[in-house]
């Protein structure tokens, strides 16, 4: 009994201690707080060059022709992904110079470099660096901002660090690339947003505001203006334009686009 | 004899009193029912052989989750994979986190989802609407110190659960 009783007592007393243990483990180690979500006054990521932005806006050239259109992939939203279905570009339907995916639209965030997209070529799925890897574009065209807007308004910094990382991605696959980054296309309706028309403009005015400063802080970016050329007075989408849900773009305003990338081109 | 009665008496008491401490105490100490030694990277492999049938998976890079929270101190190992259509939002995680700190990861990424979840779902609602439910039903579970989440449909949710569990479920 006394045996008994002793190898109870040294068992209870190894329990105890490994018991205490584990609560002061559990009372001091604290986890890290969370990060707060950035907010518009936070410091962006800091990218080298020091250009001034105003410097990045493409200019009125000469008509560069259609060889400068055939030089470019394009890249960006649903409005991207429709310069295939509209059939403007080399190639009609069938061109190889629009990547997307199959959902055919994409969102700006941190995770656009772990996305994949369809390379045109191949019908491989790949990330946007790897299909940059393989076809060495002389262009990239880019075109975000819509899709999300109502979060990237009050998270500039998220908007500029993501907009600098795809750029980065690309410019470590393929060195030589020159980028233009789009003006985001206006509109002339709300569809599911949970803003007016007017306030989704402003807010694309906006974010358009912000594109010179990306593009300074990068190397071999510029900037094109192209949603000038679809703008009313009052800011909204022209109606010619409109393909019928207030967003989208009829074949008349992707030539307009192009032609203005004809004519401000970076040569 | 009275006397060696009411020793014995005692004894049974203190005998029984001991054991019942002797019992609390081995409920004290928190033993869990899941393994600590499962890395994130084999049960993304084991879970991605067994939903991959139908869709196709990638791993994310890091910075993936970087719009919504820096990765805590506390994550010994991570890994995210996603389904690499666009018109597919599945997309799953995995934290191994050390001692104590799972019901705070889980709180983070409940966090995440719900953020995530109000930020797109005005764009999947335009584009991909059959997916915006996945991520506003999305779940998050502990397994001892792993914090899981899964956006998905229900079935693919409970089944790559599942598999967690069993992974990691102590033999």
């Amino acid at each position: 009994m006394a045996i008994l009783l002793l190898v109870i007592i040294v068992l209870l007393a190894l329990c105890l201690v490994a018991g205490l243990t584990l609560g002061i483990m559990m009372l001091v180690g604290s986890p890290s707080p969370v990060e707060p979500e950035s907010t518009p006054d936070t410091e962006t990521d800091d990218m080298s060059t020091s250009v001034d932005p105003i410097d990045t806006l493409l200019l009125e050239t000469n008509d560069a022709g259609q060889a400068y259109i055939d030089s470019m992939i394009f890249f960006g939203e649903s409005t991207t992904a429709h310069l295939r279905a509209r059939g403007v570009l080399t190639g009609g339907t069938s061109t190889h110079q629009v990547f997307c995916d199959s959902s055919g639209t994409k969102s700006l965030s941190s995770r656009i470099t772990s996305e994949s997209i369809v390379y045109p070529p191949t019908g491989e799925s790949m990330t946007i660096a790897q299909a940059c890897r393989q076809e060495q574009p002389e262009y990239m065209v880019l075109s975000f901002g819509l899709n999300g807007i109502t979060g990237f308004i009050n998270d500039k910094n998220g908007f500029v660090n993501n907009y600098a990382k795809l750029i980065s991605a690309i410019q470590k696959a393929s060195p030589s690339t020159r980028i233009i980054l789009q003006t985001v296309y206006p509109v002339c309706g709300a569809g599911n947003y949970s803003v007016d028309v007017d306030t989704l403009n402003a807010y694309i005015m906006t974010l358009n505001e912000w594109l010179p400063e990306i593009a300074a802080k990068c190397e071999n970016v510029r900037v094109a203006d192209t949603a000038s050329v679809l703008r009313d007075a009052d800011g909204r989408l022209k109606a010619e334009f409109n393909n019928g849900d207030g967003i989208h773009l009829s074949e008349s305003a992707y030539r307009e686009i192009l032609y203005y990338l004809r004519t401000h081109a970076w040569q | 004899m009275l006397g060696n009665k009411k020793g014995n008496d005692m004894k049974r008491i203190l005998l029984t009193a001991l054991c019942a401490l002797l019992l609390l105490s081995l409920l004290s100490c928190g033993a869990s029912n899941y393994s600590d030694d499962v890395t994130a990277l084999a049960i993304s492999e084991k879970a991605i052989s067994s939903l991959g049938a139908r869709v196709d998976y990638m791993t994310a890079d890091e910075g993936y989750l970087d719009d919504y929270f820096k990765i805590p101190g506390y994550v010994t190992e991570h890994t995210v994979f996603f389904a690499t259509e666009g018109n597919n939002i599945d997309e799953f995680g995995i934290f191994h986190v050390s001692d104590g700190n799972g019901k705070d990861m889980k709180e983070l990424l409940e966090d995440y989802l719900e953020r995530a979840y109000e930020k797109n779902r005005e764009w999947y609602d335009s584009y991909i609407p059959e997916e915006t439910p996945k991520l506003r039903d999305a779940e998050v579970k502990i397994f001892g110190n792993y914090a899981i989440y899964a956006i998905a449909y229900e079935d693919d949710r409970a089944l790559f659960f599942g598999i967690v569990e069993d992974m990691l479920k102590q033999k």
